[in-house]
């Protein structure tokens, strides 16, 4: 076997992009220099959430100063379709009107305000019908986007009878919109014959690539998707980003010229889908000594206008609506509701945190009932190593949440802190403070269990420097920096002499998005499998040049690729500089690029009886969260949150580390101030920064501890690591739960139903209902 | 200088001239960002919302303060118009490196894993660059005042703020150092701003007296007036509602100018927010806590209380406060001036009782008698850079026996307009500060008001709030011991 080096100039310092992005060298799709002639695209967004277009004039903007063109769907020269899964999406409306920011016409100007201007001039007549926004209006006219799915196991019905108390709730996690900085942006430039190119700012080049074919019409290969990065994603980009590439290419096809459209903010908060808000009602019934026995969950999501990922992640929702915990009769079922407005789309953890929001609520009330301590009844539920089976029939395999527990209850000094929180509620009318536990068992592959590959090419040039081009998507998670380690210490050389490529399709063909945290599994396993090929080629060589100049007989399994060269083990002075090696194998005629490709083992998932093995493995974590929360004003002060993950063995710790943080400080705002809100005409009120707070600096925990917990390596993944990007968004649920906690502290024993945020109003008006009523 | 009708900066230490005659150039209400982001070595400066609340496209304006000391101020470009540049010197993320070697800040943000997608980082190091510029101590309500200007999506903030410390505990000379005596040389040079500059689009005046500006808002009907301008700059970058004529008073001394004497505070009405705090050795502390909760870094360099009293919104920060200071505006037309009470200068939403040809020239704060005490509350649904839900600015005075013996109470983001609870006022005169009158005198408050439901909070919620701080501040106010809501 030939051995891999451990050494650590292989390891990148920081982030690949980092000295470009601090010195302001990073080009975005925006920043590239415009081709000549390029025109600006803008949207006609509908205003109205359903209806039909009755009449409508769009002479005066036609004429409107630098106005090229303005285009409808009939001037689509292929489908009129841009759903990714199923076919319900109209990439430009035919007059009917499905949603408020809904496309209706294309114009392209010489100038982006042109551009904008002209919007400003359509008349157009609406026929208004009534239309449905929220869950409650959707299930009560049973719109909804299939039947429901069921994954049952046991006989919680029955069980109920046998427990010692059987509890009701019902639970709303809100929406939330992505903010990534780098609002959605495509560059379209047409060339011969059919051709286009495209830039896309998108998580899912290949899909980017096939709905724009589909909408101009042409085969696969006509279309050149490229993605040199993008400015933040966080799922927004998974199906989204393919819409202004589709809308850029309509308009490049149709003048022939390069077209750019960079939606503004406004337009890109109004108009694009983002997280699924859910509504759940739940039956739970468990005994004296917190262990739940039996439980029933119905999630409701709003899908928005069309399916895009809903089912995909109403899927992940059931999956993990079981939390941490064994729980033996549990049923959950899933609907997906339809209504007027955008549709809703992937957002970092996919359903997981809507669904295991749902199981702390149930383990919330269990320990209020129970008066158990919060922390104590949900250790008592765990899977462990005997009761290890998911209602799905998967086993929760190398579990380590009751020792990371044990952990982080002794780093974070929880038994202490909580008799300080509650000394400090007893003198502190109108402040309270509150601690929130939270343990994450997330699943780790595509529930879709065909995208789990991932293709990969590697090249070396005659200098010893090396290109990398692989299926994922870079999008500041570090993606690139990831693979770039992984490629140095597999060829023993140093970081600096490999550059990652951007995603192409015409490259890389038939990726998956770059998605369900998934990055790094999948393309650095397909890197992995490119980077053998040419070592072994590499290895043939050397042998030969080795045994020739020792005359000794040296074998590939003797070789270490280590410290920029090729060593027999044991005998270091029979050594060959790597690059050396390789201007020798480019004489000898050897082939120095390599295609890799990866599939992950043993995976599948059958929807209609609910069981499977949907994942490669669970990642996990857990989080100890202290807030203080002003009972008059509704602000939340978060005084420490101590974080400790599980990423196997880390591929970049401080990569990883900046993975949970930013994950959780995301959730922190999912959780408190971030809220969707809407008028009674589907309108979406906070469609600025202005007005929808994402959490800023000052928001972070005062006392923030991050830790990767050693669980050692994980089997069967690159260098054993396990994947990072939505796990720790779960964590911040401890700062939920901290909230509730301190909201119960004005009268402890009483049962009372939170939702999700907890803004400074709903926390207001909660703390006024519980004062009232103890 | 020679030219009459053109801007002069200094960029990255390069001199830079912006004819507005010559016929490429952008108009004056071309804003920096977009001006930036036409050059070719400018497109490090992003734009992530373009209404100055995530600082992505922050830039570090630097000139010399009255001492003639270097300050280095970090803004929004997305909400700044050309002229604004004239005799400054704009530093964007491009200038920072000094011979290709990374300057300290940036070193700090790679090194300490403060960047991740990237979008946010320019604007990130700016702010940090001027943070370090600031010399100030590296103290948690420093960073956060800093930096909560500028949103990040990635990081968790957690790097940033780490990279903050460092460079505020360990700041080293730089660049701009080493230039500073040539830079304030090259910038003493520029004269100052052209009263009128004129593209074919648009007409940029820049008066530098108050009757000067009010007369030309009288010679043309339709102007915008610009002080501050963080709302103008919207209307031009987001509606697209391009004006032909701005009158600015950036360069109006008198607004610009600050006079204290024994009884009075008198505030030029465009003397900026940041520059009332560094000006004022001890404000009033419910002036204070305000500022601290006012907009971020970035906007407090540009807004002016001219221009939030102008605005008239309903939730304006400073009008509550400044009702319940008793203060007054002087105000201006082309031939006479007047003074107002703050109070009356709000007639409706949005709308104020100046006429089309009359401006705000000074906000005048008295002194406060012995035997005020203030109280204030500012409810929003995140701490920093959001504007209120609801606000409440109480003043009152106490006689003898404890009684209620004057108060004023003033409700923001409860009406149309900011506005004088005057029922709960009524409850209290004459009172003392029982638990009983202070809840009467909060229910009265929430009686008199029926406020909006809307993007930020719904009606009830509202009124909730607006109880809720009142009673905090009445109880703070009957415990006579300094107001620390916050």
């Amino acid at each position: 076997m030939t051995k891999l080096c451990t050494d650590n100039f292989m390891m990148p310092t920081h982030h690949d992009s980092a000295l470009h992005h601090v010195t302001g060298q990073t080009v975005f799709i925006d920043d590239m220099p415009e081709p000549a002639g390029m025109l600006h695209g803008a949207v006609y967004f509908s205003q109205w959430a359903a209806g039909r277009v009755k009449a409508f004039d769009t002479s005066k903007a036609l004429k409107a100063s630098g106005v090229a063109a303005i285009i409808d769907h009939n001037a689509i020269p292929g489908e009129n379709q841009m759903g990714p899964v199923v076919a319900d999406e109209p990439c430009l409306s035919d007059g009917t009107l499905l949603f408020r920011g809904q496309p209706l016409w294309l114009v392209a100007a010489e100038t982006f305000e042109q551009s904008r201007q002209a919007l400003q001039l359509f008349e157009v007549d609406v026929e208004e019908a009534p239309a449905l926004f929220s869950i409650p209006q959707a299930v009560a006219a049973e719109s909804f986007f299939g039947p429901a799915r069921v994954i049952k196991r046991g006989h919680p019905d029955l069980e109920f009878d046998n427990c010692h108390h059987v509890v009701y709730g019902e639970l709303f996690t809100g929406g939330q919109e992505h903010w990534y900085l780098e609002t959605q942006t495509a560059l379209c430039v047409p060339g011969e014959g059919k051709a286009m190119t495209v830039y896309a700012s998108s998580q899912n080049p290949s899909e980017t690539q096939a709905i724009v074919a589909e909408v101009l019409g042409v085969s696969l290969n006509k279309v050149n998707v490229i993605v040199k990065r993008m400015g933040g994603a966080f799922g927004g980009k998974e199906t989204q980003a393919n819409h202004v590439a589709a809308w850029a290419a309509l308009l490049a096809n149709h003048t022939g010229r390069p077209v750019k459209i960079r939606l503004t903010r406004d337009e890109d908060q109004l108009v694009t889908g983002k997280r699924h808000p859910f509504r759940s009602n739940w039956q739970a019934g468990f005994n004296n000594d917190g262990r739940v026995q039996a439980l029933k969950i119905n999630l409701f999501s709003n899908g928005g206008s069309s399916t895009d990922l809903s089912w995909a992640i109403m899927e992940r929702a059931m999956f993990h609506a079981d939390g941490a915990y064994y729980i033996p009769h549990f049923e959950v079922t899933g609907r997906v509701c339809k209504t007027n407005l955008p549709s809703n789309t992937a957002f970092r953890g996919f359903g997981g945190p809507q669904g295991m929001a749902v199981a702390e609520q149930v383990l919330s009330r269990v320990a209020l009932i129970t008066g158990l301590d919060t922390v104590e009844v949900r250790r008592r539920n765990f899977y462990s190593n005997e009761l290890n089976t998911t209602h799905y029939g998967q086993p929760v395999e190398r579990n380590p949440l009751e020792q990371m527990t044990n952990k982080l209850l002794l780093d974070a000094d929880y038994t202490n802190r909580r008799i300080e929180a509650t000394q400090y509620n007893l003198t502190h009318p109108n402040t309270r403070r509150g601690l929130g536990f939270m343990p994450v068992k997330f699943g780790i592959s595509f529930t879709t269990s065909h995208l789990n590959q991932a293709g990969a090419l590697v090249n070396i040039f005659k200098d010893g420097t090396v290109t990398v081009h692989h299926g994922g998507t870079e999008m500041g998670q570090g993606l690139n920096t990831k693979i770039a380690a992984v490629v140095a210490s597999e060829l023993g050389i140093p970081v600096r002499r490999i550059e990652v490529e951007p995603a192409n399709t015409a490259v890389i063909p038939n990726t998956s998005a770059t998605a369900a945290s998934s990055g790094s599994d999948l393309n650095g396993m397909a890197v992995k499998d490119a980077v053998s090929k040419l070592r072994g080629r590499l290895a043939s060589v050397a042998c030969r040049l080795l045994s020739h100049s020792t005359r000794m007989i040296v074998s590939p399994s003797d070789l270490m690729f280590d410290n920029d060269s090729v060593t027999v083990e044991q005998r270091p002075e029979m050594q060959l500089p790597f690059t050396e090696l390789v201007k020798e194998a480019y004489l000898s005629q050897i082939s120095l690029s390599a295609t890799g490709y990866y599939r992950t083992p043993g995976i599948w998932y059958d929807k209609d009886q609910g069981r499977g093995k949907p994942f490669h493995y669970f990642a996990f974590g857990t989080a100890l969260a202290e807030v203080e929360v002003n009972l008059l004003t509704g602000d939340v002060k978060t005084l420490r949150a101590d974080l400790l993950h599980d990423v196997g063995d880390s591929l970049h710790a401080a990569i990883d580390l900046g993975q949970i943080k930013g994950a959780f400080v995301q959730g922190l705002g999912w959780c408190l101030t971030e809220e969707l809100r809407y008028d009674h005409r589907g309108n979406l009120l906070n469609f600025t920064p202005g007005t929808y707070k994402i959490p800023t600096i000052d928001d972070i925990p005062l006392v923030f501890n991050a830790t990767l917990n050693p669980s050692g390596s994980n089997p069967g993944t690159i260098h054993g690591s396990k994947a990072v990007g939505e796990p720790p968004f779960m964590l911040a649920l401890s700062v939920w739960l901290a909230v509730q906690d301190a909201l119960r502290s004005i009268d402890p024993g009483k049962e009372f139903a939170f939702e999700l945020p907890a803004t400074h109003e709903k926390i207001v008006k909660w703390a006024k209902t519980l004062r009232e009523n103890s | 200088m020679s030219n009459q009708n053109a801007i002069e900066f200094i960029w990255n230490h390069k001199p830079f001239t912006i004819d507005f005659e010559s016929p490429d150039a952008p108009r004056p209400s071309t804003t920096v960002l977009q001006w930036l982001r036409g050059q070719i070595k400018g497109k490090g400066t992003k734009e992530g919302c373009g209404e100055g609340d995530c600082g992505a496209c922050t830039v570090v304006a630097a000139w010399p303060d009255q001492q003639g000391k270097m300050g280095y101020h970090a803004v929004n470009s997305c909400l700044i118009f050309l002229p604004w540049l004239h005799g400054k010197h704009l530093i964007t993320i491009e200038g920072l490196q000094n011979e290709g070697k990374l300057h300290h800040v940036q070193q700090a943000v790679m090194n300490l894993h403060g960047t991740q997608c990237g979008f946010c980082t320019p604007g990130i190091v700016m702010s940090l660059f001027a943070l370090e510029k600031s010399g100030l101590k590296p103290t948690q309500k420093t960073i956060v005042e800093a930096m909560s200007g500028n949103l990040c999506r990635c990081t968790g903030y957690d790097p940033i703020n780490t990279a903050a410390n460092q460079v505020l505990t360990t700041p080293e000379p730089d660049l701009f150092t080493n230039r500073e005596q040539e830079t304030l040389a090259l910038l003493r040079a520029i004269d100052r701003c052209p009263e009128r500059l004129a593209s074919s689009l648009q007409t940029w005046f820049a008066p530098r007296s108050a009757e000067h500006a009010a007369a030309l808002l009288e010679q043309n009907p339709g102007a915008r007036l610009l002080n501050g301008g963080t709302d103008l700059a919207i209307g031009q970058t987001k509606h697209f509602d391009i004006a032909e004529v701005i009158v600015s008073l950036d360069e109006t001394d008198e607004l610009k100018s600050w006079e204290e004497t024994d009884s009075f505070w008198r505030i030029g009405s465009a003397i900026t927010i940041e520059s009332i705090r560094e000006q004022w050795n001890q404000p009033i502390p419910m002036f204070e806590d305000l500022c601290h909760r006012f907009a971020s870094k970035q906007i407090r360099e540009k807004a002016t209380l001219g221009g939030n009293l102008g605005t008239a919104s309903p939730v304006g920060d400073f009008w509550p406060v400044l009702i319940a200071l008793k203060a007054t505006v002087t105000l201006a037309n082309p031939t006479s001036r007047r003074e107002l009470p703050v109070e009356d200068l709000v007639v409706g939403y949005r709308a104020t009782s100046l006429a089309a040809n009359e401006l705000i020239v000074s906000v005048n704060i008295p002194k406060p008698e012995p035997g005020w005490r203030f109280g204030f509350s500012k409810i929003s649904k995140r701490r920093q850079t959001d504007i209120s839900t609801v606000s409440l600015a109480v003043a009152l005075q106490t006689n003898t026996q404890q009684g209620v013996s004057q108060c004023i109470i003033v409700a923001g983001g409860m009406a149309d307009r900011p506005k004088r609870a005057s029922l709960a006022e009524q409850a209290l005169l004459t009172k003392t500060l029982s638990r009983a009158v202070i809840h009467d005198t909060c229910q009265k408050l929430t009686s008199q008001f029926t406020p909006l439901t809307d993007a930020r909070a719904s009606a009830e919620g509202r009124s909730l709030m607006a109880f809720n701080a009142l009673n905090e501040i009445l109880l703070t106010l009957s415990e006579n011991k300094p107001n620390n809501h916050d």
